[in-house]
């Protein structure tokens, strides 16, 4: 492989502090004194952080968001992932309407998706999810099916399924454990990353889970929503919040996932 | 009776027959090579013997058993894929202990089993490397020892050394004969090269469109091919249709072509005396082209309008006939293998 030169690493520090910067000055903004007309703010306060952590509806939506983003991950890779792979395996004619379907609730106008979504829940076909997070749960499964799909796809393709199988078989296994021991370990990258996307996406949502449950259950960007044409520097600690949760969320989910297939 | 015994083997896709009542006789501990053109059933054929596909009539008896209808697990059948096969997410030592799990058997005799054929196959070094970071030809050997590792009664190997490149493949085949030589195993080997057909089979069977053309041992299929389409596959024989027999060596009244190889064609110059060789038929040619093919020396000559290679040896003091220059060649008798179709 290419050795990584120290010129590499520099550029590769350069995009990365770039990337960072926008986040650096919001968490700046958040313990903030006074910021204007100035490079840096005049002084630093945690007045912020202490007002907001002293809001209940502030805890409350990080509780609701985290309910939301782990119930997702408890529930939609279990019925997205098994799907992906049993139509690749064995269903490879069928698999390319599943491509398609799979990039469906994108192409499709957000409102239309969610009155659909309330249409199905609201006891219509007897079910009844709304008002309550299970809604936003189901509703994120369709738009996170791409999240696993496609990267899983990836990995799949530089697999021979089939000859895998049958290698198996040969050696006494049967498709099963094949499935559970070769080809699910082989597209793990895959379900890391559509782990942590479907997980980014049920945190950082907010037209859906305003439309679907509102003020029923408010996630935090359903409160930054509201906080938002206030004080500036809230919402700047709302922000710094949320970065921090989505950061350590995903370390979780790495952490997890590559626990589990070293074992 | 044989060890492994195919017994008028049919097998159909739909409407299309891939084969029809075929028959083969492997004997214990041999090599069969089994080649053919593309598309004629090799695969389909092993794959039946290894109970991945199911044949629509026919049985397959492997050492006095009907396997038949036995499962692919239960048939104490080890295959070796094209393309290797290995399972990518484990060491080369896991992939070879997997086999030997799924039969249960006790920790430390699947650590015996597996450092025994790592030892054997020279893995030593890859033992727990990735197959990503293993070469094709360790790939291919991994995949071998995977498959020799749960001692089968039989082995089979489908074109495994046609995805390596010329010197390794070389250097497998070698490794492949010595290691059938000391382990002694039983193996149908598919391939569609005719060098390492010949030089692994104990047995070779030609396939065609679904059917055995000729079985035999090498030497038998090199010097007396069945048919044209034989000749054709074990080496760029001369063929000689009844007509261009007559024409070009005076020999009349045939009924089939002959198949000469290259090799067995005497050259010699023009003025020298016809050889006192009473069987030899002769002929006058002219040399067109002269390439050096490694060990023999390839002489492209002009009889008439009939095109005949020519092969000689690439000895240091060996005479090479030049562009233009007129020559004789004589073909014996015994050189000359008749065939119809
Ligand atoms: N699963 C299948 N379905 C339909 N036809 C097949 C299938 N597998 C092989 N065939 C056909 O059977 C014939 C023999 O194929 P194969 O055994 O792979 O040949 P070879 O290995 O000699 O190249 C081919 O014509 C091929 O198209
Ligand atoms: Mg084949």
């Amino acid at each position: 492989m290419h050795e990584r030169s120290a010129r590499d690493w520099i550029w590769v520090g350069l995009l990365g502090c770039l990337q960072l910067l926008p986040i650096f000055a919001i968490f700046l903004n958040s313990v903030a004194v006074d910021w204007a007309g100035t490079i840096l703010p005049d002084g630093y306060t945690l007045a912020h952080v202490q007002n907001i952590l002293k809001d209940p509806r502030f805890l409350q939506s990080i509780q609701n968001s985290l309910i939301v983003g782990f119930g997702s991950l408890l529930v939609t890779p279990f019925i997205v992932v098994p799907a992906i792979l049993v139509a690749h395996c064995y269903f490879p004619t069928l698999d390319k309407y599943l491509a398609a379907l799979v990039i469906l609730p994108y192409a499709v106008p957000g409102i239309v998706l969610a009155l659909g979504l309330l249409r199905i829940y609201s006891g219509n076909y007897g079910i009844v999810l709304n008002g309550s997070p299970w809604i936003l749960i189901f509703g994120y499964m369709p738009l996170a099916a791409p999240l696993y799909y496609v990267p899983i796809k990836n990995n799949l393709r530089a697999l021979r399924v089939t000859e895998l199988f049958e290698a198996g078989r040969l050696l006494g296994a049967s498709d099963a454990l094949i499935l559970w021991r070769v080809v699910l370990p082989c597209v793990r990258q895959g379900l890391i990353i559509g782990l942590v996307m479907n997980f980014t996406l049920a945190i950082s949502d907010f037209v859906y889970a305003n439309l679907l449950v509102g003020g029923h259950f408010p996630t935090l960007q359903i409160f930054m929503g509201v906080l938002n044409g206030g004080s500036g520097r809230k919402l700047s600690v709302l922000i710094t919040t949320y970065f921090v949760v989505i950061f350590v969320a995903t370390a979780i989910v790495v952490w997890v996932t590559s626990r589990r297939s070293e074992a | 009776m044989s060890y492994v015994e195919i017994r008028e083997l049919t097998k159909k896709f739909d409407t299309t027959t891939v084969f029809e009542n075929i028959n083969l006789d492997v004997d214990e501990g041999k090599i069969c090579v089994l080649v053919g053109p593309s598309g004629c059933g090799k695969t389909t054929l092993l794959r039946a013997v290894a109970g991945l596909t199911h044949p629509d009539s026919g049985v397959i008896r492997l050492d006095q058993r009907d396997v038949t209808k036995v499962e692919a697990k239960n048939r104490g059948v080890g295959m070796v894929f094209q393309h290797y096969a290995l399972f990518p997410n484990m060491t080369v030592e896991q992939n070879l202990a997997f086999g030997l799990e799924q039969k249960k058997l006790p920790r430390p005799e699947i650590r015996k089993k597996v450092d025994g054929v790592i030892e054997l196959m020279g893995l030593g070094p890859r033992a727990k490397a990735r197959p990503a970071a293993l070469s094709g030809g360790q790939k291919q050997r991994v995949a071998l020892a995977r498959a020799l590792v749960l001692e089968p009664k039989l082995l089979l190997l489908d074109e495994p050394l046609s995805a390596l490149d010329a010197q390794i493949r070389k250097r497998l085949r070698d490794e492949l004969k010595r290691l059938q030589h000391d382990v002694g195993f039983t193996a149908i080997f598919v391939t569609h090269d005719q060098e390492e057909a010949l030089m692994l089979g104990d047995q070779v069977a030609i396939m065609q469109a679904g059917r055995f053309v000729q079985i035999g041992a090498p030497a038998e299929i090199y010097n007396r091919p069945a048919n044209l389409a034989v000749a054709n596959f074990v080496g760029d024989f001369n063929i000689f249709d009844p007509a261009t027999v007559e024409r070009l060596f005076g020999v009349a009244a045939q009924t089939s072509s002959w198949a000469v190889r290259p090799e067995a064609i005497d050259i010699s110059p023009a003025d020298r005396k016809a050889s006192a060789n009473g069987g030899a038929v002769e002929t006058e040619v002219t040399v067109m082209a002269v390439q050096i093919l490694g060990a023999m020396v390839r002489h492209y000559t002009r009889a008439q309008d009939v095109m005949i290679k020519v092969d000689l040896l690439n000895k240091p003091d060996q005479r090479l006939f030049q562009i233009g220059e007129k020559a004789r060649i004589s073909i014996a008798r015994n050189a000359i293998a008749e065939m119809n179709e």
